[in-house]
């Protein structure tokens, strides 16, 4: 009786401990990779540093080995956008709204 | 059956700890590339960090916005959230410069890690807002979101974004 309680109590612990869905989830959106974005070092002198790893979105594409920084060409047009940014509602409908005078 | 019980805790526990903290080396397997200089390091850290707290504000006004059902189209805490991601854009373009200017190749490979996260974050919450206009029926708002998109991120990287888009278009045209 002991172990089928300490085995159902198990089995839920298993099950809860993956990352819940975020709210997205209900709206339609991608799933994206998360988690970890940012990791403490642990090595040596710079340990109090926090070293970057990498979280990318599932739409994204992954650069391959041909897009490598020794060639800025590559990179830039693998990066490419007509604008540093998407602006779609135009900058004012995304200003705060202003305060009394 | 105590044995597998003990087995399953086991488990549950290990991937809390695993989750939850650093496992020493694990970052060392995955290869990642970092800046040559501490003080790029934490800028790079900086950038990033300040990109996740944008989304997940944005992420939150969505849920907001899709949970109440007297928000509008017009909703303005979601039109400054769409607005706000204009910062994590701005930032990746920056680390595009960096990618290609620095003098050192494993300065300008650290640089290309971030661009891909802080790219990570912007495309999701394009999408994640469109898709909450969506939801709202302000099919207006999200194809607006979807057309910039479409327009704006032309390089291979976004191919697969657009080509989503692309598709979200679609479906809202035939709804109409």
């Amino acid at each position: 009786m002991k172990s089928a309680v300490l085995l159902v109590i198990a089995a839920l612990s298993v099950l809860a401990a993956p990352v819940s869905a975020p709210a997205h989830a209900a709206v339609g959106a991608p799933p994206m990779i998360a988690h970890h974005v940012l990791k403490p070092s642990g090595h040596g002198p710079r340990r109090a540093l926090v070293r970057l790893v990498q979280r990318r979105s599932t739409l994204s594409v992954p650069r391959t080995g041909l897009v490598r920084a020794q060639d800025a060409g590559s990179v830039k047009s693998f990066y490419e956008k007509q604008r540093p940014t998407l602006d779609p509602f135009g900058s004012a409908a995304s200003r705060p709204p202003e305060g009394p005078r | 059956m105590r044995a597998v019980a003990y087995g399953l805790l086991v488990l549950a526990c290990w991937s809390t700890v695993a989750f939850a903290q650093d496992i020493p080396g694990s970052d060392d397997v995955m290869g990642l590339a970092t800046f040559s200089t501490a003080a790029q390091e934490h800028a790079a850290r900086q950038a990033m960090e300040g990109a996740e707290r944008t989304y997940k504000a944005a992420e939150s006004t969505e849920a907001d916005f899709v949970g109440s059902s007297r928000s509008t189209c017009d909703d303005r805490a979601m039109l400054r959230a769409v607005g706000s991601l204009q910062a994590i854009e701005i930032a990746s373009h920056r680390y595009v410069e960096v990618a290609t200017s620095a003098p050192l190749a494993a300065d300008r490979e650290a640089a290309l890690d971030v661009v891909e996260t802080l790219d990570g974050y912007a495309i999701d919450g394009y999408m994640h807002a469109a898709a909450a206009f969506e939801a709202r029926g302000c099919q207006g708002r999200a194809a607006s979101i979807y057309r910039a998109f479409i327009s704006v991120y032309t390089g291979p990287s976004y191919a697969k974004a657009r080509a989503f888009a692309e598709e979200r278009l679609r479906a809202l045209a035939m709804k109409r």
